[in-house]
């Protein structure tokens, strides 16, 4: 079968060859055959193109070359690493080449046994192959992270679309002051625990700095309490004078209101404010997150902004009932608006984590891809440099020998 | 506008906010429910984090805030 195949492929190689000393060759059709099915193959490859022509013109002079030169091309051969089925052809060979096998025949068998294993130039090549492995598993590790992340983000998704019913009617009572002029500010930063996620940790730190910048002046106390280890780490070397309260551990459990509303009662507790402004990530879609601030007034100016007019301005048209003065109403709207906002905004921050975790995975994957792409042209480039070398030196030594 | 000299609510007079009022509602209406509900809801009850105050720039050692039932 082979035979007949090879048969073929040698009007082929004639043609694309144009070698002319085909026709006038010596050799039995037997042996030319096999090893015209050894180039066929090793054509596949590519680029040992120039060396095989060289070593089948070689093999196919037999007679004429001398032992030590057709040890070097079968050893060429060797170092070329071919598959397995390539590798029966030359093994058959030399068993079929009787010239062979009588003179050198044990060396040159030795050679064609040791066809299967790894050419003699390993060691150079270990590195980039170790390295070829371990981006291999990064990408893997990396793979399974976005699973992961992907998975997680569905559920928290549902539950952030549902809260953001909770802060609507605030806004639609008290409306919304980002601009509003007090002298104590508390910034409270959502950020994660976990890294990995992009670049939605140190986004949330240029805001809040930035929102310190402009809220600090003469006789004005701007304060920060940081969620998560990350903001921590981020505001530490600016601001640790200015830090209150940091608070990590918050995504060990799945994120609830209660959990929530226990943390804004702590923070009310801890710090006094004029202002609340809570920054965080908005949860636009995958791709895309929003920094944003909230802002929570105390009672105090709520009635102050009242005064000047705007929506506050409006509270009183509305009737209270139960005997509860308007002060006791906002306070008690103010504590309850903090907690609803700092969940809505934990829930936004929590899915945009996810979603940036999830899209720098997926990045991180594709670059392990395209780095193992090129790790392997570069170790094949590698092998067959160091192939090419260990080549001449044989035949310079050979002919040193001979010559 | 009435300033503050109404009663305040007893809860206030006791040093509770709102928020922990409100939690305390909600733990008594989640125990009022029946199986399986009551296990739902007491997932979403559950409390976890650690808080630390800083002072002087440098934190102190956290506590831990873990409950399952609200405060």
């Amino acid at each position: 079968m082979k035979r007949v195949v090879a048969l073929e492929k040698d009007s082929k190689i004639d043609s694309c060859k144009d070698d002319p000393d085909f026709s006038h060759r010596l050799v039995s059709n037997y042996t030319f055959d096999e090893v015209e099915a050894l180039t066929e193959e090793i054509e596949e490859e590519g680029q040992t193109l120039e060396e095989v022509r060289w070593i089948k013109e070689l093999l196919s002079h037999h007679q004429d070359e001398s032992d030590n030169i057709l040890f070097e091309s079968l050893r060429r051969l060797q170092l070329m690493e071919l598959t397995v089925d390539v590798l029966k052809v030359p093994f058959q060979v030399c068993r079929q080449i009787p010239e062979l096998s009588l003179s050198s025949g044990n060396y040159i068998a030795g050679v064609c046994n040791e066809l299967g294993l790894m050419g003699a130039r390993a060691a150079s090549t270990q590195a980039v192959r170790s390295r070829m492995k371990s981006v291999k598993n990064i990408q893997k590790i990396t793979k399974a992270m976005k699973m992961v992340a992907s998975s997680k983000l569905r559920g928290v998704q549902n539950k952030t679309i549902n809260s953001r019913g909770l802060w609507q009617p605030f806004t639609a009572l008290l409306g919304d002051a980002p601009s509003v002029d007090v002298k104590k500010n508390v910034i409270v930063v959502i950020t994660s625990d976990k890294g990995l996620c992009g670049g939605i940790n140190s986004t949330s730190a240029k805001v809040s700095k930035f929102l310190y910048k402009l809220t600090s002046g003469p006789e004005k106390d701007t304060k920060f309490v940081v969620l998560g280890d990350k903001g921590k780490v981020l505001l530490v070397r600016e601001f640790n004078n200015s830090i209150e309260l940091t608070v990590s551990g918050l995504q060990k459990l799945p994120l609830n209101y209660t959990q929530i509303s226990v943390l804004a009662d702590d923070i009310l507790k801890n710090v006094e404010y004029d202002a609340l402004r809570i920054v965080y990530n908005k949860f636009q879609s995958v791709m895309s997150f929003l920094p944003s601030v909230s802002t929570i007034l105390s009672p105090e100016t709520a009635e102050k902004e009242s005064e000047a007019g705007g929506i506050l301005g409006e509270l009183d048209s509305y009737e209270i009932e139960g005997g509860e003065t308007k002060a006791e109403i906002l306070q008690n709207l103010a504590e309850f608006q903090f907690s609803c906002l700092l969940y809505n905004a934990a829930m936004e921050n929590a899915c945009s984590e996810l979603g940036a975790r999830m899209s720098s995975m997926d990045n991180s994957s594709k670059n392990a891809g395209e780095m193992l792409d090129r790790l392997t042209l570069s170790y094949n480039r590698t092998r067959q440099a160091s192939i090419t070398t260990e080549l001449s030196e044989i035949i310079s030594g050979a002919a040193a020998l001979t010559g | 506008m009435a300033s503050s000299g109404a009663a305040v609510p007893f809860w206030r007079a006791a040093g509770m906010t709102y928020i922990s009022y409100s939690n305390i509602c909600t733990s008594l209406v989640r125990s009022c429910l029946k199986e399986p509900h009551r296990s739902n809801a007491a997932n979403r009850e559950k409390v976890h984090f650690a808080i630390s105050k800083w002072s002087n720039g440098k934190p102190e050692s956290p506590t831990i805030r873990s409950d399952s039932a609200t405060e």
